[in-house]
């Protein structure tokens, strides 16, 4: 079995192919058909979101950079067609989850996202940020506001100022991509009562669904009977588009 | 800046902190990234000097059937 360093582009890049049947025969197994391409490729977005830090090797993490390359290699391939989200996440980065937030914004083709366990904090965004969103009726979505340092004591008005500057860049993005509206948004981020240490909101299935956040309940069938859905949509806007063209 | 959930001091605490060791057997190796057959995938160095799969990092969803990828295999 051959394994090359990620900073040796001269060994990977020809035939990458031919080298996914190398390891079979070199340990004289039976070689099995290769499995038939998918449409539809998956990312899942887990743990912790990491960004500009590396985080320690105890967290669970989904790097920035291997995430944004992916999605432009999506959005550029031929073959593939739409693209889901396995959100399981209690969070991150901010500038990281905006910046894929944005880039999922921005794809032409479709994307679902489903919201599975928790999709706290920062991962709101991602969640809204696809053509269609699902939250499994079980899993639960934390909004609350942006905090320094694990305290809710702050020092100077310029550290306020920041702060709330930091959060309008998620009210607007969760805003402008859900039916949610910024005012109800920023009642869920500082309603009291709800959380032990801290005010916000934990929002369970369906209630998302109500606040506006995630268009329905569902799970892994609803999600690709949904792209499959957009796909055909998508198909159908792209051959009349051709057909105009030609006239 | 972190927008999350989990308590600063969890996410950043050191896993040997409070036994008074450090580089204990729990602390986990860091995985590095890598290709295999094409692939994506992070991996660690095993103790005979090959590098065991943690994880694959791929968005192709039929990579992760590939069983020579699954996580554990030595490579």
């Amino acid at each position: 079995m051959r394994v090359e360093s990620e900073v040796d582009p001269s060994v990977r890049e020809p035939g990458a192919g031919q080298q996914a049947v190398g390891p079979i025969k070199e340990y004289g197994e039976i070689a099995t058909p290769a499995p038939p391409a998918s449409n539809v490729h998956v990312l899942s977005i887990v743990g912790q979101i990491e960004g500009h830090m590396v985080l320690p090797p105890q967290n669970k993490t989904t790097k920035y950079e291997h995430i944004m390359p992916q999605l432009v290699a999506i959005e550029q391939s031929s073959e593939i067609e739409g693209l889901l989200i396995l959100l399981n996440t209690v969070g991150g980065d901010v500038e990281a989850g905006l910046a894929m937030s944005e880039l999922l914004a921005g794809m032409t083709k479709p994307s679902v996202s489903i919201v599975l366990g928790g999709g706290h904090s920062i991962a709101v965004p991602i969640a809204v940020s696809c053509s269609y969103s699902i939250i499994a009726s079980t899993a639960t979505m934390t909004i609350h506001p942006l905090r320094l340092s694990g305290q809710l004591v702050i020092g100077t008005q310029q550290t306020y100022e920041y702060l709330e500057r930091m959060q309008e860049r998620v009210i607007k993005f969760v805003a402008e991509h859900s039916r949610c509206t910024p005012e109800s948004f920023r009642e869920l981020m500082f309603r009291t009562g709800e959380l032990l240490r801290d005010v916000g909101t934990v929002l369970v299935g369906q209630d998302a669904v109500d606040a506006g956040l995630i268009d329905s309940v569902g799970s892994l069938s609803d999600a690709l009977k949904k792209l499959d859905e957009l796909i055909s949509v998508r198909r159908r806007i792209s051959r009349g588009d051709k057909g105009r063209q030609v006239h | 800046m972190l927008y999350t959930i989990m308590p600063l001091e969890d996410v950043f605490a050191m896993p040997s902190w409070g036994t008074g060791q450090s580089g204990s057997a729990l602390e986990p190796t860091p995985s590095v990234p890598a290709v295999v057959g094409g692939v994506q995938v992070l991996v660690s160095p095993s103790y005979d000097g090959r590098n065991r799969v943690e994880r694959v990092i791929s968005t192709d969803p039929m990579d992760y059937l590939k069983p020579w990828l699954v996580p554990g295999t030595l490579v």
